[in-house]
C-alpha cells in the first residue's frame, strides 16, 4: 500500500499527529491525531501489500485477536482511503 | 465573517500549557518593511539588513521542532521582503510545521508559485484601507490594488486567508468598505481599534484612539459586520458580566505554550512584551524556552483586576499592562476605560433594540 499525500509524523508530548505538507495542506487544512496503534499501522503501511498483511503485523505486535486486528486495520485503511491519503492497491 | 480556531488547535495548545510544550511559535524574520505605518510596533526604517541569517532561523526551527513546536507564524516587519524568504520558507514547510504568514500583502505576487507548491496553512493579510489613497495616507504606499489582486489570486489557489484590520483615526472612515471586502471575498476579518503603545521602538502613543473611541468604533464595526441577532446575543452575553479569572498569573498561551523570537534573535513570551528575554542563539532553544517559561510563571497581573467586576469581559493581559504602564502589576487605565465604554455601548444597543 502507498501513502499518496505528503504527511509528516510528529510526536508532541504524548500525542502523535500527522502534519500535512505541500499540497496536502489544501486538501487537509488541519492535523490528524493518531492513537498508538494507528501510528504503528501508519509506520508499517508502506511495507505491506494488503490490509491482511498489515493486520497480521498488528496481531503480531499487540495483544488482540486476529478478528479484532483485521477489523481495526480495515477501519484505519478505509478512513485513510476515503480521505485520499493512501492508495490501498 | 469572523475567525474560529479549530478544536484540534485548541486541544494541542491546552496540552502545551499543561505540559510546558512550546506548541506554537512566531519567527519575526525582519524588522524591515516596505510600508511605513504610524501605529506599527516593530517596523524600524533605520535597519537595512537583518541580524539573523537563514541558517540561524533554520537552526532555531530545528530546535523548536524537537521541543514540540507545530504551529509557526512568520511575521515582521514584512517577512516577504527578505531576499532569502523562499529558502527559509521552503525548508520550514518541509520540516513539518503548520505555517501561517503575517504580511501586508504587497509582495505576495512574487511568491505565487512557491505558495502553490508549498501552501501555507493561512496567510493573514493586514488590510489598512479600501483604496490606494487610504494606503498612501496610512502606510505611505499606494499598494491597495496590488494587495487585493494578490489576495484574490491566493484564494483562487485554494489558500486559506484572513484579514487583520487595524483601525486608527487615519483609516476608520474605511471600516464599512473593509468589512464589505471581507464579506464579498468570504475571507474572515479580525478587526482591532486598540493599538499597543509602540514601546519597542521608544515611540509615544500619538495617533491612536482614545479608549472611549476605541470601544465606540469596535462596536460600530461589529454591529456592521455581524448579523443583527448574533450581534445582540453577543452583547447580552457581555452584559451578564461573566466570571473572570481567579488568579492574576498570565492566562494566555504566551510563555506557557507559545514563544516569539524577535528579528534580533531574542526569545520572548509574546511580541508585545519587552521582557523577559531568552537568548536561544547563545544558550540553545530549549534552555531559552525553560527560562521564558520560568520568568512568565513569575509575572503577576494587577490584584485590582482580579477584584474588578468587569474582569470577565475585560481583555487586559500582561503585555497590555507592561506596554501601557511599564509594569506587569499596574492597572492600565486605558483598558479600564475602554472596557467600561464597551459595556455602556452594549447596554445602549440592547436597550434600543428592545424598544
Amino acid at each position: 500500500m502507498k501513502i499518496k499525500k505528503d504527511m509528516i509524523l510528529r510526536k508532541i508530548g504524548s500525542d502523535i499527529i500527522l502534519v500535512p505538507v505541500g499540497n496536502a495542506i489544501k486538501d487537509h487544512n488541519g492535523l490528524f491525531m493518531l492513537t498508538e496503534t494507528a501510528c504503528f499501522l501508519w509506520e508499517k503501511l508502506p511495507e505491506c501489500n494488503s490490509v491482511e498483511e498489515l493486520a497480521q503485523k498488528l496481531f503480531d505486535e499487540y495483544e488482540v485477536t486476529e478478528e479484532q486486528a483485521l477489523a481495526d486495520t480495515m477501519e484505519f485503511v478505509n478512513n485513510l482511503s476515503e480521505l485520499d491519503i493512501i492508495d490501498r492497491n | 465573517m469572523s475567525y474560529a480556531e479549530p478544536l484540534m488547535v485548541k486541544y494541542l495548545h491546552d496540552k502545551g500549557v499543561r505540559q510546558g510544550i512550546p506548541v506554537s511559535g512566531t519567527f519575526e524574520l525582519t524588522q524591515r518593511c516596505n510600508f511605513n505605518c504610524e501605529m506599527c510596533y516593530v517596523h524600524d526604517c533605520r535597519q537595512k539588513t537583518d541580524p539573523l541569517s537563514a541558517k540561524d532561523w533554520l537552526s532555531l526551527a530545528k530546535q523548536a521542532k524537537d521541543a514540540g513546536t507545530v504551529f509557526l507564524l512568520l511575521t515582521g516587519g514584512e517577512p516577504l521582503l527578505r531576499d532569502d524568504f523562499e529558502e527559509i520558507y521552503t525548508a520550514l514547510a518541509k520540516m513539518g510545521f503548520l505555517i501561517s504568514i503575517n504580511t501586508n500583502g504587497s509582495l505576495i505576487e512574487r511568491y505565487s508559485k512557491l505558495f502553490d507548491e508549498l501552501p501555507p496553512t493561512r496567510i493573514n493579510v493586514s488590510l489598512y484601507g479600501a483604496d490606494n489613497s487610504a494606503y498612501k495616507r496610512l502606510c505611505g504606499n499606494e499598494a491597495f490594488d496590488k494587495v487585493l489582486s494578490s489576495v484574490k489570486q491566493m484564494k483562487l489557489q485554494g489558500i486559506s486567508m484572513k484579514f487583520n484590520a487595524i483601525f486608527t483615526p487615519e483609516n476608520i472612515s474605511e471600516y464599512k468598505k473593509i468589512a464589505d471586502i471581507s464579506k464579498e471575498l468570504c475571507i474572515p476579518m479580525m478587526p482591532t481599534t486598540y493599538s499597543y503603545p509602540p514601546i519597542r521602538l521608544g515611540k509615544g502613543n500619538d495617533g491612536r484612539f482614545s479608549p472611549e473611541e476605541a470601544a465606540d468604533y469596535i462596536s460600530l464595526i461589529d454591529e456592521y459586520r455581524f448579523d443583527k441577532d448574533f450581534y445582540q446575543e453577543k452583547l447580552k452575553k457581555l452584559l451578564l458580566l461573566p466570571k473572570g479569572p481567579e488568579e492574576n498569573t498570565v492566562r494566555c498561551r504566551a510563555g506557557r505554550a507559545a514563544f516569539w523570537i524577535t528579528a534580533d534573535g531574542i526569545m520572548r513570551p509574546c511580541g508585545m512584551m519587552p521582557e523577559p528575554d531568552g537568548r536561544p542563539l547563545e544558550v540553545g532553544f530549549e534552555k531559552a524556552w525553560q527560562q521564558i517559561k520560568s520568568e512568565t510563571a513569575k509575572i503577576r497581573l494587577p490584584e485590582e483586576c482580579l477584584a474588578c467586576k468587569y474582569s470577565g469581559v475585560c481583555s487586559v493581559c500582561a503585555a497590555m499592562c507592561k506596554a501601557e504602564t511599564g509594569d506587569f502589576g499596574k492597572v492600565p487605565q486605558y483598558i479600564c476605560r475602554m472596557t467600561k465604554q464597551l459595556l455602556t455601548v452594549a447596554e445602549r444597543s440592547v436597550c434600543d433594540n428592545e424598544n
